[in-house]
């Protein structure tokens, strides 16, 4: 079977998706994968999601800090 | 992942622990990495089977019931009656510890995983679970020569426990799968499907960015309240803010006190399922229940027909008489009409008999009048006379009674008539009246049926089914309560949004400034994980069937008949004909097994996860045509690791060698021990290990 995995196809959906978003397109791939695999990660995890979101949090302020550092710069 | 080996140690009819443990190897220095253990009905298959569940899980079911939850087999046990997971004969032999050992490798590393349970310490001689105790789950990365720290949950990573089912099964249970796809009732197997195609990275994705964002609004309005001189503002909004941080943590308790309940539902529902007794106690309740709804709605239906009629009901019953009114009424009415044109009749007869007693122009035709004789004129006076009377008695009558009275009491009247015809209430109470007593006749039904079922059976029914409805009510009142939490949260958040939008901070700080770009990101991040919620479900659901198709019409012997599968959006699954005035259907038994096959396979491999698919039994309600196809496919071209675990009647252990050992590692198969029933021993048969038998542990 040639069919690509799911992940695969969520992934390929969303970097699309992002990249036509006027807001989101600015964010590089790597960081939108990084918080796909992080969703992957804790798909089946019980800890009422809270570490999913902790590494969302932390992901996201990351992108936000290098939208900062690079209008400052 | 892929598993290498697997060692039994004192595990159900496999004797012998340590150097005395039974060995199986699945790895070759060739490649190949399948394997057949071939035995007959009761000699270990299913052990093997269980060996591997337990190593990974660390429970096997009670019952051949696959991965149910509910009753487990006991770890020890006084005879092999109670179906105990320790040896019999090491227990009788005073060794009370047993478990499985396994090696597999996953992403390129080498792993060794080892499950034991023995007997707790201070227990020298234990005779139940409650003496043994469960190791904890040993798990080593060999590559790297480390231990790995959250055993159980890097093999939850690798495979959740809940999928397990897609990739290890048994064949005899195929059936309870198709009835699965085809029930699209069953919640719980549409969250596994959903699970195994990663909807829930959206799902809870698009969540856990609405939680992020609700935090950082939280964060952005104490900057903003920084910024304010408006003391009585800025005490509001903390106010209201800490009203919700409190409601918050009620709804996080309610919540946990519904999944609670809904775990238990899903508990007591299966063993309702499971049990005979319980399972038609459940079908008859669910066809009473759908009994009782439907006539319930049909009750409805009928109130409220009689409801919309019942404003107009008194007119209909005293329609009769109004109508009766009515009629003296408008006799009353065209009487005085009658009368009004007659007294214009006399007027017209009165002023002609006056123009020709003057000799004047005749008032219809104009011809002018002779005047007439003396004897004429006393008869045209006493008709005049008459007429006057007539005129006279007529002016009063037209005015008896007042016809803007009559008018009135006519439209009055009208008013209150009714196109209702009594017979249609009549009808609709008749029909609530039926409807009821059929309700009253499924309630007694379904008690009488309950009645049959004998005393001690019913009464472990009624108490599951009695927690059943208890827990259903708890669920009913915690989803409520929960609607009525958020809703009062959420327009908590609207007043304070109201109160702080407008405020303007003169100098917004770098960290403000951060805060409101990432709500920025937050909201359209929610927006694209939505939208592509929807395309990933239809792409994912157009995959699946695409490949199950495949897979199907290369298994199936009926391709003249068949064109492939359709899988709907809820995942119910129908076999489609060539012909297109055949509808599509679920397919005999064994076709609809195959069927099962493809859409476990299809999502297996959708799945991405790489697991062995390990499968007891496997040919139940297949013919043997279609189950040479279906090894041929599993053997040669579904690219997956194979445990197949068949009877000789299923596949003949020299069949098997001969088609598919070459892409086996190794076949196997179990024999009894002598005269001991209840002990087995294994036998290597093809070896393709690169490793002699001697190597292996096998007598050469």
């Amino acid at each position: 079977m040639t069919s690509k995995s799911s992940v695969q196809e969520l992934k390929e959906q969303l970097l699309v998706a992002c990249s036509n978003n006027k807001i989101l397109r600015e964010i590089p791939d790597v960081k939108i994968e990084e918080m796909i695999d992080t969703l992957v990660l804790f798909q089946f995890s019980e800890d009422n999601r809270r570490s999913a979101q902790n590494n969302l949090d932390r992901i996201i302020n990351q992108i936000v800090n290098t939208f900062f550092e690079e209008d400052l710069s | 992942m892929k598993l290498e080996t697997l060692n039994l140690q004192n595990w159900q009819p496999f004797l012998g622990r340590g150097l005395k443990s039974t060995k199986i190897t699945l790895k070759s220095e060739t490649g190949q990495k399948n394997m057949i253990v071939y035995a007959e009905n009761t000699h270990g298959k299913t052990a093997i089977w269980q060996a591997i569940q337990f190593g990974f899980f660390g429970k096997v079911n009670k019952r051949k019931t696959g991965w149910q939850e509910g009753k487990y087999r006991p770890w020890i046990w006084k005879n092999t009656s109670g179906e105990p997971l320790l040896n019999q004969t090491a227990n009788e032999k005073g060794d009370y510890t047993f478990g499985v050992i396994m090696t597999f490798n996953h992403d390129g590393e080498d792993f060794t995983l080892e499950r034991t349970c023995g007997p707790r310490r201070g227990i020298i001689k234990p005779k139940n679970d409650t003496q043994m105790e469960l190791e904890e789950l040993y798990i080593r990365n060999e590559s790297e020569g480390k231990i790995v720290k959250e055993p159980q949950k890097f093999i939850n990573d690798i495979l959740p426990y809940d999928l397990a089912q897609f990739f290890m099964f048994d064949g005899e249970r195929l059936d309870k799968y198709r009835l699965l796809f085809e029930d699209t009732n069953d919640v719980k197997l549409k969250g596994y499907i959903e699970a195994i195609l990663r909807f829930p990275v959206l799902t809870d994705g698009t969540k856990d960015f609405i939680d992020i964002k609700k935090k950082s609004d939280k964060e952005l309005r104490k900057f903003r309240l920084r910024g304010t001189n408006n003391d009585n503002l800025r005490k509001e909004v903390e106010e209201l803010e800490s009203q919700v941080t409190e409601l918050d943590l009620v709804l996080l308790d309610e919540q946990k006190t519904l999944a609670t309940s809904q775990a238990n539902l899903q508990i007591v529902e299966e063993w309702l399922k499971q049990n005979d007794k319980g399972a038609e106690a459940l079908a008859q309740q669910k066809i009473f229940k759908k009994q009782v709804k439907s006539l319930e709605e049909e009750i409805v239906g009928f109130n409220d027909q009689m409801k919309q009629q019942m404003p107009g009901t008194w007119k209909t019953i005293i329609s009769s008489r109004i109508n009766t009114r009515l009629d003296v009424l408008d006799g009353e009415m065209t009487r005085q009409f009658d009368e009004t044109k007659e007294m214009g009749v006399i007027e017209g007869k009165i002023k002609s008999l006056n123009a020709q007693l003057k000799g004047e122009k005749c008032i219809t035709c104009g011809h002018i009048h002779q005047i007439p004789e003396p004897t004429e004129i006393a008869a045209i006076n006493r008709n005049i006379i008459s007429l006057e009377k007539k005129f006279v008695e007529l002016e009063k009558s037209t005015i008896s009674p007042d016809p803007h009275y009559l008018l009135s009491r006519q439209k009055a009247l009208r008013s209150m008539t009714s196109t209702n015809k009594l017979d249609s209430l009549i009808n609709i109470e008749e029909n609530i009246v039926r409807k009821k007593q059929e309700l009253r006749r499924a309630g007694s039904n379904y008690e009488k049926a309950m009645k049959l079922l004998s005393s001690e059976a019913i009464r472990e029914v009624q108490t599951y089914l009695s927690q059943k409805k208890s827990l259903e009510d708890e669920i009913a009142i915690s989803e409520n309560d929960i609607i009525k939490l958020r809703n009062y949260i959420s327009s908590l958040e609207s007043r304070i949004k109201i109160k702080t939008e407008n405020i303007q901070s003169v100098n917004q700080t770098i960290s403000q400034k951060k805060c409101e770009k990432k709500i920025d990101l937050l909201d359209n991040l929610i927006e694209v994980w939505k939208k592509v919620t929807t395309d990933h479900r239809e792409t994912m659901r157009a995959q699946v069937e695409k490949s199950a198709s495949e897979i199907f019409m290369s298994l199936t012997n009926k391709k003249k008949t068949y064109k492939g599968l359709r899988i709907h959006s809820d995942f119910r699954v129908e076999i489609l004909h060539k012909k297109k005035s055949r509808e599509a259907e679920a397919g005999s038994g064994g076709q609809s097994a195959l069927m099962a096959y493809s859409i476990l396979d299809a999502l297996t491999t959708s799945s991405g996860i790489e697991f062995p698919m390990v499968v007891d039994t496997p040919a139940r309600s297949i013919d043997k045509k279609n189950l040479n196809r279906l090894f041929d496919y599993l053997f040669l071209d579904s690219g997956k690791q194979v445990i197949l675990l068949p009877e000789s009647k299923e596949l003949e252990p020299e069949v098997g060698d001969d088609k598919y050992g070459g892409s086996c590692a190794a076949t196997y198969e179990i024999y009894l021990m002598g005269e001991h029933e209840d002990l087995s021993q294994i036998k290597l048969r093809v070896n393709n290990t690169g490793k002699t038998n001697g190597e292996l542990g096998y007598d050469v």
